[in-house]
């Protein structure tokens, strides 16, 4: 061992030390396995189910604005196309590792498998700071990346989005690439765009509506109605404000908010439009400020522990925690967030009889509508939002009976049920259509 | 990693809690030793030292459950790491008590399983390791029934120690 290596291998234990390094493939790994053994599948079928099916990794040289070359690292995995082609987003950040998109593309095959569109899994990234790019520098970074991964993507192949970090404009530079360099048009080579490129009506509302649906369908299943349920919201962003206003729209009393500048509380209920508009109105997009009769600002964190019917979570991740489970009071909780729960408060919240919809059911808003969005593509004819909106609601309301009835057969969480739902489905396609050669 | 990873795939909360140091630190101040020297002594493979730190992180497991709501009732330990014949790929039998299974009791346990299994294999270097822990679940029913690890709880032949009881 060289003095490098050794210097390496004690700086590795020394971090593991401080703090066990979360490999989240690991975890999904082991998710795959709990749902297998409770399904009685083989291991050799768990074992094809869990790899990738390909796995790219490409160097990404870019001009950099002061006039040297950077060279990024950037990756897609492949990881199942048994259901359709492979779906999932593209993020660009300094932590990106290999491990964290296997894990996230075996998640988007679940995911789509759940709520049973036909379309597989996959994930990409690209280790940089986006914060730290001019728009020409992420511009040159995200056609060559689309450049070095064409080969292997395309609208009957896979498909990608948005996802952190990523946006509508960087889809739309993919998508200009793939068609520059096939030269015909490939709009349906990403979803996410602008509406002006391909991009779908009702898209932008599409997670926060597809939580709404959940949140009712939950509710009549404990028989309740949304109508007159109180509800609080984390997260007023793109899926919180949807959410907040539609529940809001169909009689629900939305009592507090958050974002990252407090909580509004008004027990009787906050004016959800007039909200909207004063954050529209603010500089940074903000509730903070916002005053009308009977409402209270309250710290951030504050919003979980309303004494409320309903609870959606839709900001970060691990914000419902083993600290501050056990003061949640809602009945209901709609993660409209991915990962808003930690596994030690999912087993506390359990013991105290509330019922968690979970991430990978409630919020698959966004890659349902991003579904309908490849298919418009394909056609070329583009939907009325109200189509989108009625086709979303339908396909929704039949995953979360799917869940709900899996659930009850197998006596497991909703959680629990629509993994091993989604394993179900993938494995039976396996099975139809048997295994090359 | 990223913020917005979706549940299931969460790893536990203990990684943050400096679980193997704290375990480290117990089992080398029983040993009477200092934690590098133990560490040394680990990585050796050293069958007694490899015992030592599998009680250490036994007793660390037991801290864990303690604290999540009252899910948990009790905690045994039986087999190799109790009688010392503990090898560096050996795992640590645990039987926990819970007042009904759940899949949610399940999936975090597994979760905690891979991930102390990943940060051992790195301490220890000890990449044959399948699993660090064995640990299965036995509800108030299967105690009061004395079936599957139930009984092995009341066993007189093969008695676990209870390390902790709520």
């Amino acid at each position: 061992m060289t003095p490098e290596q050794a210097r390496q291998a004690q700086a590795t234990v020394e971090r593991a030390l401080k703090e066990v390094e979360v490999n989240p493939y690991e975890m999904f790994r082991a998710q795959v396995d709990l749902a297998g053994e409770k399904l009685g599948y083989p291991a050799d079928t768990l074992e094809m189910v869990k790899r990738p099916e390909r796995v790219i990794e490409v160097s990404v040289p870019v001009r950099m604005d002061d006039g040297r070359i950077e060279v990024f690292t950037g990756y897609r995995v492949q990881h199942s196309s048994v259901r359709g082609p492979y779906k999932g987003g593209i993020r660009y950040h300094p932590s990106v590792t290999m491990d964290e998109v296997k894990a996230l593309a075996g998640w988007m095959a679940w995911k789509c498998a759940v709520v049973d569109i036909p379309l597989g899994g996959g994930k990409g990234g690209i280790v940089c700071d986006p914060t730290r790019m001019s728009e020409g520098e992420l511009e040159r970074l995200t056609r060559r990346y689309a450049a070095m991964i064409l080969p292997l993507v395309g609208p009957q192949h896979d498909i990608p989005a948005p996802d952190v970090n990523t946006n509508s404009r960087i889809m739309n530079w993919f998508m200009d690439t793939a068609t520059a360099l096939r030269g015909e048009p490939m709009y349906g080579i990403v979803t996410g765009k602008d509406l002006a490129v391909g991009g779908a009506r009702g898209r932008r509302e599409a997670t926060g509506r597809g939580v709404m649906i959940v949140v009712e369908e939950l509710l009549a299943r404990l028989g309740r109605k949304i109508a007159g349920s109180t509800v609080a919201v984390q997260g007023f962003g793109n899926v919180g404000s949807v959410a907040a206003q539609l529940l809001h729209e169909k009689g629900a009393k939305v009592v507090g908010v958050s974002d990252v500048s407090g909580t509004l509380y008004n027990p009787n209920g906050l004016d959800i439009p007039a909200l909207l508009a004063y954050v529209a109105r603010s500089p940074q997009r903000l509730i903070a400020g916002y005053t009308a009769a009977g409402v209270q600002a309250l710290p951030g964190s504050d919003v979980l522990t309303l004494d409320v019917d309903v609870l959606v979570p839709a900001a970060l991740e691990g914000q419902i925690t083993e600290v501050n489970a056990e003061q949640i009071k809602a009945q209901v909780i709609v993660e409209g967030a991915n990962g808003p729960t930690t596994p030690e408060a999912d087993l506390i919240l359990e013991e105290h009889g509330r019922v968690v919809a979970p991430d990978i059911l409630a919020n698959a808003g966004g890659v349902i509508v991003s579904y309908f969005e490849w298919v418009q593509n394909l056609q070329n004819f583009y939907w009325e939002e109200a189509e989108t909106n009625e086709r979303l609601a339908a396909i929704l309301r039949r995953a979360f009976q799917g869940v709900w009835e899996n659930a009850k057969k197998h006596d497991v969480s909703l959680r629990t049920s629509a993994f091993m739902l989604g394993l179900e489905r993938i494995v039976e396609v396996i099975r139809l259509r048997g295994v090359f050669p | 990693m990223i913020e917005s990873t979706p549940s299931l795939l969460l790893g536990p909360a203990i990684r943050r809690d400096g679980v193997l140091a704290r375990a480290l630190g117990t089992a080398a101040a029983r040993e009477g030793q200092d934690s590098p020297g133990f560490l040394a002594s680990l990585r050796a493979g050293d069958s007694a030292t490899h015992s030592a730190f599998r009680y250490a992180l036994a007793q660390e497991f037991c801290r864990y459950v303690s604290d999540l709501g009252s899910t948990f009732r009790a905690v045994y330990v039986y087999g190799s790491t109790m009688d010392g014949r503990t090898r560096p790929s050996s795992d640590v039998d645990i039987i926990a008590w819970v007042g009904r299974k759940s899949d949610t009791a399940e999936s975090l346990l597994l979760r905690l399983d891979r991930l102390l299994t990943q940060g051992y294999r790195t301490l220890t270097g000890c990449s044959s390791l399948r699993r660090l822990f064995d640990i299965h679940l036995v509800d108030d029913e299967d105690i009061e029934l004395n079936r599957g690890y139930g009984a092995v709880v009341r066993s007189v032949w093969t008695a676990p120690v209870c390390l902790w009881r709520r």
